[in-house]
């Protein structure tokens, strides 16, 4: 039988400006235990505030069935602290009002009619032991800031950005540069045009690169996607899948948004090659997935207390040879793109569709006009296996979903040339 | 324990949640959770916080305080609490025998599948909530089921759900009705061009609502300028279409006897005959706007309350009808612009002339794409938040 307890102390702190007011202001503390047992191959889950050998017992009465499950039992130790640069324990509340106060001053500006500023800074708290002997903790704290803005010309239209990271206060020491660029996207798109439809040649900006690596691949080498069949890249370990340039990581060790030491079951944080140099090389994996498939763990994340399940981290497409003016210079007639409103791909199929947050025609290499609303779709495989990649890396932080449960991630990526559908009117 | 403060108001919650995951067609694990905690909001001066945890102590009065001190948020007082008689939110059964029921269910779903679920989820929830502030206490104990399947065949796909507050769900037919959504799929061709009529399920039609139409009915959008139907109370929006919203539905998912601030459930009509009667409001926009409140809620303990949609019943004429194209559901829904209303979405188990087609497109803004719906089936079945029957819309371009 194995088994794994852990806690979660969870500390947040979060308040909004909207329309140059103080709102929302919130607290919120969370503290429970979750019990984990595997037995005959069925797992049991309880989750409440017991002591560990009722807890433990609890787990246990719940595994009532049979199964195939098993597990790679590793034990890991060690105890991890995130040193922030500047400690959000030592700005008080005024302090951080205050700060968001300055950033409205950004926003304010003509044709803007409403404007939301939201600050959040989360602790967590973690420890988890089981029954090999394993024992982990850690508190890793996040900050960041959401700005969004909206303006009315000829439409009413909206944008925002998000800067979220693992750290302290300094996480958003560059919000003022992310307002000033949120009033100017908000304002051009006012005016801007629904966009043409049809396949063409795409330029994706990293923000959108990352979505796309994150929607597109990230979730078709989840390995419990890959174990139910519902994965297009099931089987194709060691295969060609992607053009020679495309190499993707996941990295939980770097320290953006999906930052972890140790994952949700206690197994130690390792980067992991998802592909390299267009072969895919191995599938993100939790301890049971590892051991079905004779993979690495380590992927096994999980919302609040929840059954932790394969996750991605940091996701992002490795950086390449190009420049943005070279990539652009291949594009005839087609479109640049940037951002993302969200995403979904249907993991089994390939099928992605995305919405970006604006974009440009371009024509003969030249960046023109301004669109919105713009959708992009395809098949994965497909695009990847014609793509060429810039030199810039940047990440975007976001919350992923997945079996109703939201963790922390970041996507990134460079500047990426391909061929998609893009929709409009 | 709230002496400092002028009003204060305690939401709190237990709950008893129970699940079993389906891998591949086995189930994986059982799990019991047990929850309780507070979200507890208060008044000084005028001016709102809010602050929760597991537990109800000191050291949440004093975080209280702190934010009470920068809060803008203004409220005077928080809102009379009261309790409509709703039936049909409880079920016995649910509460006392859930993991008999999550254990029959799969019985029922491992007999009646024709293709593989890759993956699923039964969930059982009794849930009681209890609102007390100034002028008294509501409570009510609430249980849910429900149900999501996702099955695939060959390189096909789909996924339904379904909901009740009984154990009365019909996982045959469910069942049943994603595997054949499975199994067309797997043998879908490309979808072709063209301009028709198109048929929404229930399914795509709560889809494509609830992420680019109802925000605008949204109080709090409206006040803060983010909705397009800001100012236009008894203009016609869409002529013939009648939407309200209703918690006082017997048996409804998203039914209630009162709200997450404890505001007594009523009904709202938002469109009738296609005019404008009204927005959706929590308490404080209520008070802004001038409607009526009950439409307050949290996702949690720890969230604050939040404008949202009830049971939101849609009134188009009733008829039987055939077209050319079906649509299942949308990929992507979530990405539709709730400002504008503007939507692109991929088709998902679509139908063109009766075949399984793929990589089909819809686009439009939903404000001019419901001036097309012209009539609904008689047979109604809630999704989420929506009550309506498959929606004929004329004149559709598919895009391919």
């Amino acid at each position: 039988m194995y088994y794994e307890i852990r806690e979660l102390e969870a500390k947040s702190f979060q308040v909004s400006l909207e329309n140059g007011k103080v709102e929302n202001a919130k607290y919120s503390e969370y503290c429970g235990k979750s019990f984990r047992v595997l037995k005959n191959g069925f797992w049991g889950y309880f989750v409440g505030n017991l002591r560990d050998e009722e807890g433990l017992k609890k787990a246990e009465k719940l595994a009532i069935f049979e199964a195939d499950s098993e597990v790679d039992s590793t034990p890991f130790e060690g105890s991890f602290v995130f040193k922030q640069k500047k400690k959000l324990e030592d700005i008080s509340v005024e302090e951080k009002v205050e700060f968001l106060r300055e950033i409205d001053k950004i926003l304010r500006k003509e044709g803007i009619v409403s404007r939301k500023l939201t600050y959040l800074e989360v602790f967590r708290n973690v420890r988890i032991r089981n029954s090999s002997g394993g024992e982990v903790s850690y508190e890793v704290p996040r900050c960041g800031i959401i700005i969004q803005a909206y303006a009315k010309g000829e439409t009413l239209q909206f944008y925002g950005e998000r800067l979220m990271k693992v750290g302290g206060f300094e996480v958003v020491d560059k919000a003022y540069d992310v307002a000033e660029n949120v009033v100017e996207t908000v304002l051009k798109l006012t005016k801007a045009k629904t966009p043409p439809s049809g396949k063409m040649k795409v330029v994706m900006d990293p923000s959108l690169t990352g979505v796309f690596v994150h929607e597109a691949f990230g979730h078709a080498v989840e390995a419990d996607h890959v174990l139910q069949n519902a994965s297009v890249l099931a089987g194709k370990l060691g295969e060609k899948v992607a053009d020679e340039s495309v190499t993707i990581y996941d990295d939980p060790t770097l320290e953006e948004f999906g930052f972890f030491p140790f994952d949700d079951e206690g197994f130690k944080a390792e980067r992991k090659t998802i592909v390299e140099g267009g072969v895919l090389k191995s599938y993100l994996h939790s301890r049971e997935t590892a051991k079905k498939l004779g993979g690495k763990a380590g992927n096994g994340r999980s919302d609040s207390l929840d059954f932790p399940i394969v996750r991605m981290s940091n996701t992002f497409l490795s950086p390449g040879d190009y420049t943005l003016e070279e990539l652009l210079e291949e594009v005839k007639e087609g479109v640049i793109l940037f951002g993302s409103r969200g995403g979904e791909t249907n993991p089994a199929t390939g099928y992605f569709h995305f919405n970006t947050k604006y974009g440009y025609i371009v024509r003969r290499g030249e960046i023109e006009e301004m669109i919105r609303d713009v959708s992009l779709s395809g098949k994965t495989l497909e695009t990847l296996r014609n793509v060429k990649v810039s030199k810039d890396l940047s990440f975007d932080p976001g919350f992923c979903g997945k079996a109703g449960q939201l963790v922390p991630v970041a996507d990134g990526g460079p500047y990426t040339l391909v061929e998609a559908f893009v929709g409009g009117e | 324990m709230f002496e400092a403060f002028d009003a204060f108001e305690v939401y709190e919650v237990r709950s008893k949640y129970y699940s079993i995951s389906i891998e591949k067609s086995r189930i994986k694990n059982v799990s019991e959770e047990f929850e309780k905690g507070y979200g507890v909001r208060v008044i000084k001066d005028g001016k709102l916080a809010f602050s929760s945890a597991t537990s109800l102590d000191k050291s949440l009065v004093e975080k209280l305080e702190k934010l009470v001190r920068i809060s803008e948020d203004e409220l005077d007082s928080f809102p009379s609490v009261g309790k409509r008689r709703v039936g049909g939110l409880y079920d016995k059964k649910l509460e006392e025998n859930p993991l008999e029921v999550l254990k029959e269910s799969f019985e029922t779903i491992e007999a009646e599948r024709s293709c593989e679920i890759a993956s699923g989820i039964v969930e059982i929830e009794t849930l009681e909530r209890r609102v007390w502030n100034d002028t008294g206490e509501v409570s009510e104990k609430a249980t849910f089921f429900a149900v999501m399947l996702e099955a695939v065949h060959d390189k096909g796909s789909a996924y339904e759900f379904d909901a009740s507050r009984k154990a009365d769900l019909n996982l045959e037919r469910l069942t049943e009705k994603v595997c054949s959504l499975a199994i067309d799929d797997s043998k879908a061709k490309k979808a072709e061009r063209r301009v028709c009529d198109v048929v929404l399920s229930p399914l795509a039609f709560h889809q494509l609502l609830y992420f680019s139409f109802y925000p605008s009915f949204n109080g709090e959008n409206v006040v803060k300028g983010r909705s397009v139907l800001n100012g236009r109370k008894g203009e016609t929006i869409i002529e013939g279409l009648t939407i309200y919203d209703d918690p006082t539905l017997e048996g409804k998912v998203f039914s209630y006897s009162f709200d997450d601030e404890g505001v007594k459930a009523e009904r709202k009509t938002l469109l009738k005959e296609g005019v404008l009667k009204g927005f959706l409001c929590d308490f404080k926009h209520s008070r802004i706007l001038g409607e009526k409140a009950g439409n307050a809620f949290r996702e949690d303990f720890d969230s604050l309350p939040k404008i949202h949609p009830s049971n939101i019943v849609v009134e188009i004429e009733k008829g039987s009808f055939d077209a050319d194209f079906y649509v299942h559901s949308f990929i992507g829904a979530h990405t539709a612009n709730p400002v504008s209303g503007d939507f692109s979405l991929e088709c998902m188990n679509a139908y063109q002339n009766g075949e399984p087609v793929r990589g089909a497109m819809l686009y439009g803004n939903v404000f001019e794409f419901l001036k097309k719906v012209s009539c609904m089936s008689k047979n109604v079945r809630q999704v989420e938040n929506t009550i309506c029957g498959d929606v004929l819309v004329e004149n559709v371009e598919i895009k391919a």
